[in-house]
């Protein structure tokens, strides 16, 4: 197998966007180029075992799984297709999940210190804020400059974070992770 | 795989843990080298973890990195390891076709970079948080990262970020923006 480069599947997007008039099929490719690249490595150990300033401990999660959102987003090595109105409808299950947290977790827009979202854009972002109903600066953006780098992103941003000082020991950080299907997670690590 | 492994070393040298006690290492990526084997595997031959080490990929869109922390969270809970390892990498892969160029290639003012050699395979060069960085500050990293102009480096940019590159650099178009890139640091640059 032969892996396409993101910078190809970047140029093969651009080479179909141009070959077409139909607005729709340009703009269902257009999420591709939100795309960055990065990676990310997490070390997770019994509470005991943690080096000394490093013990963040993951305290609980609790995650919300809405399929009928599973058309939103088909990737392929070669091509990605995004229905971008369904994008704005899966960050609702956002909402729904923080519910839950709040719920389960006993979280609350007061007494969680950090947000930490998935990165994706500035109408997620915005969306995303009203739903915790918080203002967007709040919630951790990293996005601006580091794409949409999937996965990872939520870690990287941590990372920034926590280098940037912008994360102290005994903070309440709140993880919020959501991706195709839309499976949306909300995980507590106290810092 | 390259990518995903120099993450985990970063990872393990902060944390100062010796990795023959790491004993689960989980690849949580939506990107992947290959449909098989596992990248988990891949990455654990890359680092020599012990046999012991259990190697599995946890894929389920950008959720994965999460799902993986709460998985391994689980099984040591439940007794299986001490220690365990979630990385994910979604590189771009750059470099194959060029016999002589080195690529540099960054969304701009961000991300993580990938330097590529066709001979020698891709290397990371630099995490996200070092990459944010202005013009002078990035071209000392590249020094530090011992990328020279004459490597040939292509900076390719995302139209997308060129905004906030133009904010603070006060340029107005992605030709002035390559110019700039080019002037200031001595590489091409390509924005797309």
């Amino acid at each position: 197998l032969v892996c396409v480069p993101l910078q190809e599947l970047y140029e093969a997007t651009m080479q179909r966007m141009c070959s077409t008039l139909d607005f729709n099929v340009f703009k269902s490719q257009m999420a591709t180029f939100t795309l960055g690249s990065g990676a990310v490595a997490a070390i997770l150990c019994r509470s005991d075992l943690a080096p000394p300033g490093r013990n963040h401990r993951l305290t609980g999660a609790v995650s919300r799984c809405a399929p009928y959102t599973r058309d939103m987003c088909r990737a392929r090595y070669e091509k990605m297709t995004t229905d971008t109105k369904m994008v704005l409808h899966g960050v609702k299950v956002v909402g729904q999940t923080w519910e839950v947290a709040q719920r389960e977790l006993g979280m609350s827009k007061e007494n969680v210190d950090l947000f930490v979202p998935h990165q994706v854009s500035k109408k997620a972002h915005t969306i995303g804020a009203h739903m915790l109903g918080i203002s967007p600066d709040e919630l951790v953006a990293t996005y601006p400059f580091t794409g949409n780098v999937g996965p990872a992103s939520i870690g990287i941003a941590l990372s920034i974070e926590e280098k940037e000082g912008r994360v102290k020991e005994g903070q309440r950080v709140c993880l919020i992770s959501f991706g195709s299907g839309i499976n949306c997670i909300v995980a507590e690590v106290m810092w | 795989v390259q990518a995903a492994t120099w993450a985990c070393r970063k990872a393990i040298e902060a944390s100062g843990i010796n990795p023959n006690r790491i004993g689960v290492i989980c690849y949580t990526g939506v990107w992947r080298d290959f449909l098989e084997p596992g990248m988990a595997v891949c990455v654990h031959h890359e680092l020599a973890l012990p046999a012991s080490c259990i190697a599995l990929d946890v894929t389920n869109a950008c959720v994965d990195w999460v799902n993986g922390l709460l998985t391994v969270a689980s099984m040591i809970e439940g007794g299986v390891c001490d220690y365990a390892l979630v990385v994910d990498a979604e590189v771009a892969e750059v470099g194959h076709n060029d016999q002589s160029n080195c690529y540099l290639f960054f969304s701009i003012q961000g991300c993580a970079a990938s330097r590529g050699r066709s001979q020698s395979g891709t290397q990371p060069v630099g995490d996200a948080a070092s990459f944010s960085s202005t013009g002078p500050q990035l071209a000392a990293q590249l020094m530090a990262w011992r990328i020279a102009p004459q490597d040939a480096v292509t900076v390719t940019a995302h139209l997308q970020h060129l905004q906030l590159y133009e904010a603070r650099h006060g340029i107005t178009n992605a030709v002035a923006a390559s110019r700039r890139i080019r002037s200031t640091l001595g590489f091409q640059a390509t924005v797309i």
